[in-house]
């Protein structure tokens, strides 16, 4: 009786043991380090613009196109943007545009289209472009031929196309066909710029929906 | 005296068992060299010594660069057989560039148009948990395995990484036994 009680005690403990010891593996292990590898990332290129070919370089400009009480006719004066590259290599320029109407800040009673912010399309189609060049010393690109003086290349990239097919080179064509593989800017040293001079028209034909309406500008200058 | 009798053997089997347990359930061994005796030890290296990636040998990162592509390998030089078990980095310096970097890590094999084994592709940051590898090769004493390990930089990586420098040791386990090796080696 004796002997059957710790024969299956031992068995018990036995199969638990075997049980636990199933579960439980031991191994050697070694661990070695690759240590110091590094990585960095090149730092891109850094645009920055100005009003002046002299400076003072900004990330942004503002009031480069303006045009107070403008009447169909109007046309801005040539004004200039001035870009300069001030990080490392870059390869192309984008230029494109984008734009919003106000028609809360000033509302005249004339306007017939009180909605017009809604759909700005409408109003940048009346915007035209009537001059656009991209030049510094060796650079002199027509955008709206799309025709670069010192090479002799035209390039379809390099001009803006009349988009919607009115017979004008408009705000509306810029943003819906952007100036895209454009020659970037020249990089330092200080001497080297680049610049976009360009005038703007509100068209003759331009009807009462404009009247007492804000028209904002926001041009878009992307290195790549 | 019959509780003497039955409790006796308990304990004594109670104890060897314990003390198989205990010894079974030591953490792994995981110094450089492992003594076994006087004659066998566990012992691993890896060559080259000298970081694998470097700006000055690689240049700079940047969205879609080349591929830069490094071999390491995983010297045998003890005298039992292992398998490469986990890989895992540690980073120094602009950590978020890691989640910016993709790697990829093959374990060669030796045959000839044999099909290199995947070991891991995906960013670098994951490589920081640690990640087991099913290395499909166990490595016989005085043999090496090679690691291809390729990092690069997507096209889809934005400016937020630019100028970051990230520094990574990356740390290869290997173990003994080399699980289900069918004892070759």
């Amino acid at each position: 009786m004796m002997d059957k009680k710790v024969l299956a005690s031992m068995l018990i403990i036995a199969v638990a043991s075997m049980l636990i010891g199933a579960g439980t593996v031991a191994y050697f292990s070694d661990t070695e380090t690759s240590k110091g590898n590094t990585f960095t990332v090149a730092t891109g290129p850094d645009l920055k613009l100005s009003h002046s070919s002299a400076g003072p370089w900004t990330d942004g400009v503002t009031g480069t196109w303006t045009l107070a009480d403008m009447k169909p006719g109007n046309e801005t004066p040539t004004a200039s943007v001035f870009f300069k590259n001030f990080g490392s290599a870059s390869s192309t320029m984008t230029i494109t545009c984008n734009y919003t109407v106000d028609e809360d800040t000033n509302p005249v009673e004339s306007d017939t289209d009180a909605y017009t912010d809604e759909h700005p399309d409408e109003m940048a189609k009346y915007m035209v472009i009537t001059y656009m060049w991209y030049k510094n010393d060796h650079l002199s690109l027509n955008c709206l031929t799309g025709h670069e003086g010192y090479s002799g290349l035209t390039k379809e990239d390099w001009r803006v196309s009349d988009t919607d097919g009115d017979g004008k080179i408009t705000l509306y064509d810029l943003k819906e066909d952007p100036l895209v593989n454009l020659p970037s800017p020249d990089t330092q040293p200080d001497q080297y710029y680049t610049q976009l001079d360009m005038r703007i028209k509100f068209d003759e034909n331009a009807g009462n929906d404009f009247q007492g309406d804000i028209f904002d500008l926001t041009m878009i200058f992307t290195l790549n | 005296m019959k509780n003497t009798k039955i409790f006796t053997p308990i304990f004594i089997i109670t104890l060897v068992l314990s003390i198989s347990i205990l010894l079974a359930n030591q953490p792994m061994a995981s110094a450089c060299t492992i003594s076994l005796g006087k004659r066998i030890k566990f012992d691993m290296e890896l060559s080259p010594k000298v970081p694998l990636f470097h700006p000055a040998k690689d240049g700079y990162f940047y969205p879609g660069s080349p591929k830069i592509t490094k071999n390491l390998k995983v010297v045998n030089v003890g005298h039992l057989p292992f398998r490469i078990y986990m890989l895992n980095t540690t980073f120094y310096g602009d950590i978020y560039l890691s989640t910016g970097l993709q790697i990829e890590i093959l374990e060669l094999r030796k045959g000839r148009g044999e099909k290199p084994n995947l070991v891991y592709n995906g960013t670098l940051s994951n490589l920081a948990e640690g990640i087991e590898v099913d290395g499909k090769r166990a490595i016989p004493p005085k043999d090496s395995a090679t690691l291809k390990i390729t990092v690069w930089m997507p096209t889809t990586a934005g400016n937020e990484y630019q100028g970051l420098t990230l520094k990574a040791d990356i740390a290869v386990t290997v173990r003994f036994p080399p699980s289900h090796d069918d004892g070759k080696c």
